[in-house]
């Protein structure tokens, strides 16, 4: 497995994918950063905040990480190493476990890069442009900044074990994406229009899909013009639950249709 | 001990209601290169696929070096060199980053830079290391799914049409490299190509495989000897030159081809009075040649065999 996960790691580094989604990051956070500054002054309440500001504009990794994601699981299909790779004794359940290990790398490395350069770059233009860092919610900003940064690395890993199990699934890069995209999408329409349905059971679907989860820890529910947020330790119990659930049903039924099915390339 | 390097008992692999593999029998002994010949949808890829583990077969087993369970299947997999089907390569990456990502996958240990040096020298792709796949031709792509399979050092080489491709030279330069690790490393070959003459140039024993069945093995002496000489006629008249042989020689087993061509056994013919007679009797004669006792000969009697 480790020499598995160390040829993944290669991999990744020679990936254009991957490649191409650091850079959008790397813009991604320099222009939000421009868009920050310009709506508003660079006075912050404390050190933190720019951590949990990053958290709020995090939704946009949802919509670019799945796609690699998509990518990274077919991609043993398409250019045929997982034929070379379970001939050579490597097997299948630690392929894909080995792959998903992999992603995980990925996601943590681009929420760290996303929200870190986020965060450097809004504290130097701070710090340049002499602003006032206050210091009165430092505890506060610091626990809503870490729990949003830990929540997106789980919700991530959630929304990649779907799009992987798809792409294991399907072996076909067109197709799993194609699907990737209806699962995204689909996610963040049946959040948003469902939310305010009459059924009681539209409305618990909405309640429990990703995508709301991701919009409370983020701080950007709004229900009955109301802003929802975590309070109770049972609403973060209920936002933990949901990904871990996915994640192990995701890679229960994988591992099983993996071992099962033969391989053609 | 000499263990066997690989052996099947009643395989047998079904797609659906189609028989892929039916009741194979077969063993590979150290040093053989096991040359297997059938046409396309034989089952002959089946097999190799059941070997490297990406086939699960319906029913019987295999073993690999000695081992069968699944996990030490897995683990004689390490053993085994594999190009099956097309070769698996990153088109984005250079030759050097293909074998360095299969490198690392596999665990070599070794310096991965003298290594690669040495497998990309023997399949003679050492100058075009640095180039990426997508930019290589169909021959050189051959060539380095060859590499990737040397990498590891294997015992046990499963290889399914590897001078498919490849221009007259390369098909030489396979075969030398082949010659090479079977004679100075040991390694067992498990082969299939459709260059019948080439296979029979490499291997030292053969299966034959027709709708899924192992029809026939034999070795390549055997072949040899079972297989008889024959003198080879193309003439514009087959029928008439064969029915003028067959008065004057007295001979029963001329047969004439599907191509036209009248072929006749060399054991007790006489080729110059053969030729005279058909001289004599003004039948035109555009070539007459003696085929020795080959693959490809075997294997058409045999499949027209198989077939009735």
């Amino acid at each position: 497995m480790r020499d598995f996960l160390n040829g993944q790691t290669f991999y990744l580094k020679k990936d254009t994918t991957f490649r191409s989604i650091c850079f959008i990051f790397l813009i991604g956070s320099i222009a939000l950063l421009v868009l920050t500054v310009s709506k508003g002054g660079m006075d912050i309440s404390s050190p933190m905040k720019p951590l949990s500001m990053a958290a709020s504009f995090s939704l946009f990794l949802y919509f670019v990480i799945p796609m690699q994601a998509c990518f990274f699981s077919t991609e043993g299909f398409e250019y045929g190493s997982v034929k070379n790779i379970i001939a050579s004794g490597q097997s299948r359940t630690s392929y894909f476990m080995g792959k998903f290990l992999s992603e995980i790398k990925v996601i943590i490395w681009c929420v760290l890069q996303f929200t870190g350069l986020f965060y450097v770059l809004y504290m130097i233009v701070t710090l340049i442009s002499g602003a006032h860092i206050g210091d009165d919610s430092l505890r506060e900003d610091a626990i809503a900044g870490f729990t949003a940064l830990g929540f997106n690395i789980m919700y991530l890993a959630a929304y990649s074990a779907i799009v992987m199990m798809v792409g294991m699934l399907v072996r076909k890069t067109a197709s799993a994406i194609i699907i990737t995209f209806v699962i995204i999408f689909g996610d963040f329409l049946l959040s948003g229009y469902l939310k305010d349905s009459s059924s009681a059971f539209l409305r618990m679907v909405s309640d429990n899909t990703l995508m709301t989860q991701i919009l409370k820890f983020s701080g950007m529910y709004v229900k009955d013009s109301e802003r929802v947020l975590l309070t109770s330790m049972n609403d973060y119990v209920h936002v933990g639950l949901i990904p871990l659930i996915i994640i192990a049903i995701c890679l229960t039924v994988t591992v099983i249709s993996f071992e099962k099915r033969d391989i053609h390339t | 001990m000499n263990t066997t390097i690989f052996e099947a008992k009643g395989l047998t692999k079904r797609y659906g209601s189609s028989l892929a593999l039916q009741d194979i029998n077969m063993t590979i002994d150290p040093g053989d290169i096991y040359g297997f010949v059938g046409e396309n949808g034989a089952g002959k890829t089946t097999l190799m696929k059941v070997i490297g583990g990406l086939v699960h077969p319906t029913d019987g087993k295999i073993s690999l070096f000695g081992k069968s369970d699944k996990k030490d299947l897995n683990y004689a997999r390490r053993q085994v060199g594999f190009l099956i089907e097309m070769p698996a390569l990153y088109p984005h990456l250079n030759a050097e980053e293909n074998l360095i990502f299969y490198c690392r996958t596999y665990g070599i240990k070794d310096d991965h830079r003298i290594r690669i040096a040495d497998v990309l020298q023997a399949v003679s792709l050492s100058d075009s290391g640095s180039k990426k796949t997508s930019d290589y031709s169909l021959g050189m792509r051959q060539r380095l799914g060859l590499a990737i399979a040397l990498l590891n050092n294997p015992k046990f080489l499963v290889l399914d049409e590897p001078i498919n491709g490849l221009d007259p030279s390369g098909i030489v330069e396979v075969r030398k490299i082949l010659e090479h690790l079977v004679k100075e490393r040991g390694v067992t070959i498990l082969i299939s190509s459709h260059i019948l003459n080439e296979l029979q140039l490499l291997a030292t024993k053969f299966g034959f495989i027709h709708h899924g069945r192992l029809i026939k093995e034999i070795s390549a002496a055997e072949l040899l000897k079972s297989a008889e000489t024959r003198i080879c006629i193309q003439t514009p008249n087959p029928a008439l030159a064969a029915q003028i042989l067959k008065y004057e020689l007295q001979l029963e087993s001329i047969v004439i081809t599907e191509a036209g061509e009248i072929q006749i056994p060399k054991e007790n013919t006489d080729l110059e009075k053969l030729m005279s007679i058909l001289l004599q009797k003004g039948i035109q004669m555009e070539g007459i040649n003696v085929s020795t006792p080959n693959l490809e000969n075997y294997y058409m009697d045999l499949i027209g065999g198989a077939n009735s």
